[in-house]
């Protein structure tokens, strides 16, 4: 440290973070896009056909509307799923605390997990598990 | 963690316990749920209400998480209150248009649960887990008439923009956790303002009064309420237009009466502004209103920026009359839109003004009821709207805001006019007005309750007030 004088180290390395090289960075970039964006619209050559207006759907070709229904038990079953998904998250991070928490832990969570069950079986007994039936039990 | 806890949650595991039962009947018990159910919600929204109003914890619970003072318990028996008139009122209601099952009845308690978490939390963590139970509850609960088009509207407008409102709350807290360093409210709101924590303080605070605003629907955040209200059945739109409203407004006395003399000194004139916007643009609104939900709903809107005019006095002693007025709102709403449910027909609901012709004559007990609550929302005397509007104004002025005092008087004095129309059109003129099914006893009976409170608390308010500035002089230690 001592061989560099003290003026060429503020004029090396001078990192101040502050917002005019972020101001910059953004209007540098922006106008580069800008400028691709409207060169490769301008200069290139615009040929339409059938294959090309296609959309991409990762290699595969896509087959018939895309204004088809979805059927409503799909929304459903979804639903069930991210609900017993979360109980998952909250046993494991019990399961990490598994000795601190001890026997009372042990409890709490069984009663968690039995009151999901609960609530699996009344999902089950009202009807929410069966696939597209219109009979609807009540 | 076992040993005092248990109390302090005592009128919560009730519910709760209500709740997953009343499920389980009906999923399991089918042949006999349609009578149980009915009968497990009103005990265990009972059992709230005693647990909270007699048995004392003595002491916060859950790692200071949870509060048991005498603030949290007299809202948690309001609540209960709440609750139990809402299902009373929802009995025959909801059974003769069908969707008196296992669903409507439990989300109810669900939603009591999250409206006690909220007017009772003292942690961030609890405010929030109370007040996302008690929204996701009332999403299901607009949307109960499953056929009706304008209750599915009601609960989407309410969810999209309820969710949106949630997201800046939630943000909010995360930056008021990121300046102070506590989950802890009153520790957080406490904590000095310095240089550095001004901004963040600041921009916390805004963005968890953009999502409290909406919950209590404050003048620029108030568009989904006369849509809602009038979309939702009617005893739902009593519970939300008082149980939800007051939960917050607690939550928000909480959060004032916790805040630093420096951060109170910024959130003052935005309470000034909201206040005054909110009692104009609702009063003014309300007047050209055809429709007595909607009339009702603008009016609520109106009632909650008086509140936040009286909440501006809360460091001079004002929060007392804020509560005394939230007790009282919660009575006259309850009432108003529980005459609205028990007034009307049996395929449809009484929306327009012009169908109450004559209502007075031909029903006198349960217009009766809607006349004393719009005679108690508009402030006149001898009912409890009198006392409630005397004290809160009373307050304001006595901390200083004469200004804000006399545009909150001149906008009550505009609101009588669209208050006595109603009853014109109940009382002064004759005209069909169509069957109105029986709604029971107990119907009837909690109409007459409310009626008998109302002119009760006008005539003699002072054993209530005394309990109440009692109850606050021993929040804000």
């Amino acid at each position: 440290m001592d061989s560099i004088p003290q003026g060429a180290i503020q004029a090396l390395s001078p990192w101040e973070p502050g917002i005019f090289g972020f101001v910059v960075y953004f209007i540098l970039v922006t106008g580069l896009m800008a400028v691709i964006l409207f060169l490769s619209g301008w200069l290139g050559v615009k040929k339409k056909n059938a294959e090309k207006t296609r959309p991409y759907e990762s290699g595969i070709l896509p087959t018939g509307s895309a204004r088809l229904r979805y059927p409503v038990p799909f929304f459903l079953v979804a639903t069930f799923f991210l609900i017993f998904d979360v109980e998952a998250a909250y046993i494991f991070s019990w399961a990490i605390a598994f000795k601190e928490l001890g026997w009372a832990g042990w409890l709490q969570i069984t009663f968690f997990i039995v009151v999901l069950a609960v609530s699996l079986f009344y999902v089950w007994f009202k009807g929410g598990l069966e696939w597209g039936s219109t009979t609807r039990r009540k | 963690m076992m040993d005092s806890g248990w109390l302090v949650i005592l009128p919560h595991i009730s519910l709760a316990a209500g709740g997953i039962l009343i499920f389980c009947a009906g999923a399991f018990m089918r042949r006999r749920a349609s009578d149980i159910i009915p009968v497990l919600a009103f005990a265990s929204a009972a059992c709230a209400g005693v647990s909270s109003a007699w048995i004392d914890p003595g002491g916060p619970g859950f790692l200071g998480m949870l509060d048991s003072g005498g603030f949290s318990r007299f809202f948690a028996v309001i609540f209960s209150l709440i609750t139990l008139m809402t299902l009373v009122f929802s009995h025959h209601y909801a059974r003769d248009r069908g969707f008196a099952g296992d669903e409507f009845y439990g989300v109810l308690l669900f939603a009591a649960l999250g409206m006690i978490l909220v007017a009772g939390a003292s942690h961030w963590l609890i405010f929030f887990l109370g007040l996302e139970l008690l929204s996701l509850s009332l999403y299901v609960l607009i949307a109960a008439r499953k056929n009706d088009p304008a209750s599915n509207e009601a609960a989407l407008k309410y969810f999209v923009m309820g969710s949106v409102a949630g997201g800046f709350l939630t943000f909010g807290i995360a930056v008021l956790y990121a300046v102070t360093g506590r989950m802890d409210i009153s520790a957080g709101l406490g904590s000095t303002m310095t240089a550095d924590n001004r901004a963040g303080l600041l921009l916390g605070l805004s963005l968890v009064m953009v999502g409290i605003g909406f919950k209590i629907s404050l003048v620029p955040f108030h568009l989904w309420t006369p849509d809602v209200y009038q979309g939702a059945p009617a005893p739902v739109t009593a519970f939300l237009s008082t149980g939800s409203k007051v939960a917050v407004f607690a939550a928000l006395l909480r959060f004032s009466l916790c805040s630093h003399e420096a951060v109170w000194a910024y959130m003052a004139p935005l309470f000034w502004g909201l206040a005054a916007l909110t009692m104009i643009v609702g009063n003014v609104t309300a007047l050209a209103q055809t429709h007595l939900k909607r009339l009702l709903a603008y009016s609520s809107i109106a009632q909650m920026g008086y509140v936040l005019m009286a909440l501006l006095a809360v460091k001079h002693g004002g929060a007392s009359a804020v509560v005394f007025y939230l007790a009282v709102y919660a009575l006259m709403d309850l009432g108003a839109f529980g005459a609205v449910a028990v007034l009307s027909g049996e395929d449809r609901e009484r929306d327009d003004l012009e169908d109450y012709r004559g209502m007075g004559y031909v029903h006198p007990w349960r217009a009766g009821l809607l006349a004393v609550c719009l005679f108690s929302l508009a402030g006149l005397p001898p009912t409890a709207g009198f006392i409630g509007k005397f004290v809160l104004f009373h307050a304001a002025i006595q901390a200083g805001y004469v200004a804000l005092a006399l545009v909150g008087i001149l906008a009550a004095i505009v609101s009588v006019y669209y208050y006595l129309r109603v009853m014109g059109i109940l009382y002064m003129r004759t005209g069909e007005c169509g069957i109105v099914p029986r709604t029971g006893i107990l119907g009837d009976g909690a109409g007459m309750m409310i009626l008998a409170l109302l002119l009760l608390l006008g005539i003699v308010p002072s054993p209530l007030l005394t309990a109440i500035s009692n109850i606050v002089s021993s929040l804000s230690h």
